[in-house]
């Protein structure tokens, strides 16, 4: 080996890796936010890594939470036979309502596809550069997930949609709160209309494009999904008007909490029917 | 016997899963507490104390891809970061004593700094995207990787004293 390349290796090693990762960046820019072909072969390799280590976690856990730790089990017990018995009247009284409208085959229909027209799936990862921006989740292609699916949480607040990369076992979600995410959205009271994105710094989101003069929205109101953008459907919740002020710009800078709680999110559904055949 | 390039790629692939492991993990105790510590750049820093600016440069690169693979940012900026942060912390570590527990910690805790501020720069200055503040959770991060850096790298020493008698 030459003299110069001996005495600095360490510079050359150092230069190479970063003209190599420019290269990346370069390739990547014009792809926008499509992930690169690198990019996705990694998340093949390691999701199902990530979904194995949270398997055995969850197996570690239950096995505490089911032989060990049983002191808060009958509380929980007691509250869930409430729950249940609440949920079994509110779902007679619904079945009974959509029956008045509906003849029996035709509801049958119905309800079969309720069940089939979403996923539930596990949260196994977040985003390792930054928490409020994605998720992966433990369903995939072989479950039917694909891009620009809508996901709710399981109080039925907006968590976010599914991005690429989409793999046959995990899935990437893009969370309200990542300042890419748009949702078009309207104030329940006021009515008046939006895009909510993410701030991506603390997990909270911004109602854009409303213009200056708009007066009708107040801080406190609450934000619905209006369908427009067709991967949202309409009527999801989604977050609070917490403060409203102007500034120099044409439109109003409005901050919203969002309903997503990321202590929460463990467990997520992914709406996949297309929005029009959603029952 | 497997030579040492050999050696050193197989430890930095368990040095990077356990990393990645740990940060998968972290999920269950607290969304603040896994903004605050930056498992990848401890285990760059810690690579590259270990095996040199060489190692620690690659184990940066890959380590960086790993993070961006698994986030909706820009992909290879926080690759760039930790290569950097790798190589320096490789390099300046053989020039001056950082052994002692006390100059480990204001050396991983400059080195951490050094790699989250690259990645600020980065990101938020030439790309124009939103840097995890977690309400000011962000800010401690140089100082989570200065504790977990010092206690591994004394485990590790400790390790290799009883191992070498």
């Amino acid at each position: 080996m030459p003299r110069f390349l001996k005495d600095h290796r360490g510079s050359i090693v150092l230069a190479a890796l970063l003209v190599g990762q420019l290269t990346v960046l370069s390739i990547q820019v014009p792809l926008g936010d499509e992930p690169s072909y690198f990019e996705k072969a990694v998340f093949f390799v390691l999701a199902p890594v990530e979904h194995a280590f949270h398997g055995l976690f969850e197996a570690g856990g239950r096995l505490w939470s089911r032989y060990v730790y049983l002191r808060t089990v009958e509380g929980q017990n007691q509250q869930m036979r409430d729950e249940l018995f609440h949920l079994r009247q509110e779902n007679l009284l619904l079945r009974n309502e959509v029956g008045r409208l509906k003849d029996v085959r035709e509801l049958e229909r119905f309800l079969a596809g309720v069940h089939s027209s979403f996923v539930v799936a596990s949260v196994i990862g977040v985003d390792a550069a930054n928490v409020f921006r994605s998720i992966v989740i433990d369903r995939g292609s072989r479950d039917g997930l694909k891009a620009n699916m809508a996901v709710i949480d399981r109080a039925g607040f907006l968590v976010g949609r599914t991005v690429n990369p989409v793999s046959a076992g995990e899935a990437t979600i893009q969370l309200v709160t990542d300042d890419n995410c748009a949702v078009n959205v309207r104030s329940s009271v006021s009515r008046v209309l939006g895009q909510l994105a993410g701030d991506a710094k603390n997990g909270r989101c911004l109602l854009r494009y409303v213009l200056a003069t708009e007066e009708r929205l107040a801080e406190g109101e609450e934000l619905i999904t209006t369908g427009y953008d067709r991967i949202f459907p309409p009527g999801l919740r989604v977050g609070r008007v917490t403060s409203i002020s102007k500034d120099s710009s044409l439109f109003r800078r409005i901050e919203v909490r969002p309903y997503l709680d990321f202590r929460e999110i463990g467990r997520v559904a992914v709406l996949t029917a297309p929005q029009g055949e959603r029952p | 016997m497997k030579p040492s390039w050999l050696r050193d790629v197989i430890h930095g692939g368990l040095v990077l899963l356990a990393a990645f492991l740990v940060h998968a993990a972290l999920r269950w105790i607290s969304v603040p507490f896994q903004i605050a510590i930056d498992v990848y750049a401890v285990a760059v820093i810690i690579f590259a104390l270990v095996k040199g600016e060489i190692a620690g440069a690659v184990m940066g690169t890959a380590a960086g891809l790993v993070v961006d693979s698994f986030s909706l940012g820009v992909f290879g900026l926080a690759g760039i970061a930790a290569t950097v942060t790798g190589y320096l912390t490789g390099y300046i570590s053989r020039k001056i004593n950082v052994v002692s527990p006390g100059r480990m910690f204001v050396f991983s805790g400059l080195m951490g700094l050094l790699d989250f501020a690259l990645w600020v720069l980065l990101t938020s200055v030439f790309f124009g995207r939103g840097i995890p503040w977690g309400g000011g959770a962000a800010l401690a991060r140089p100082a989570a990787t200065a504790v977990a850096v010092t206690l591994l790298y004394a485990a590790y020493r400790k390790i290799k004293a009883r191992r070498h008698g």
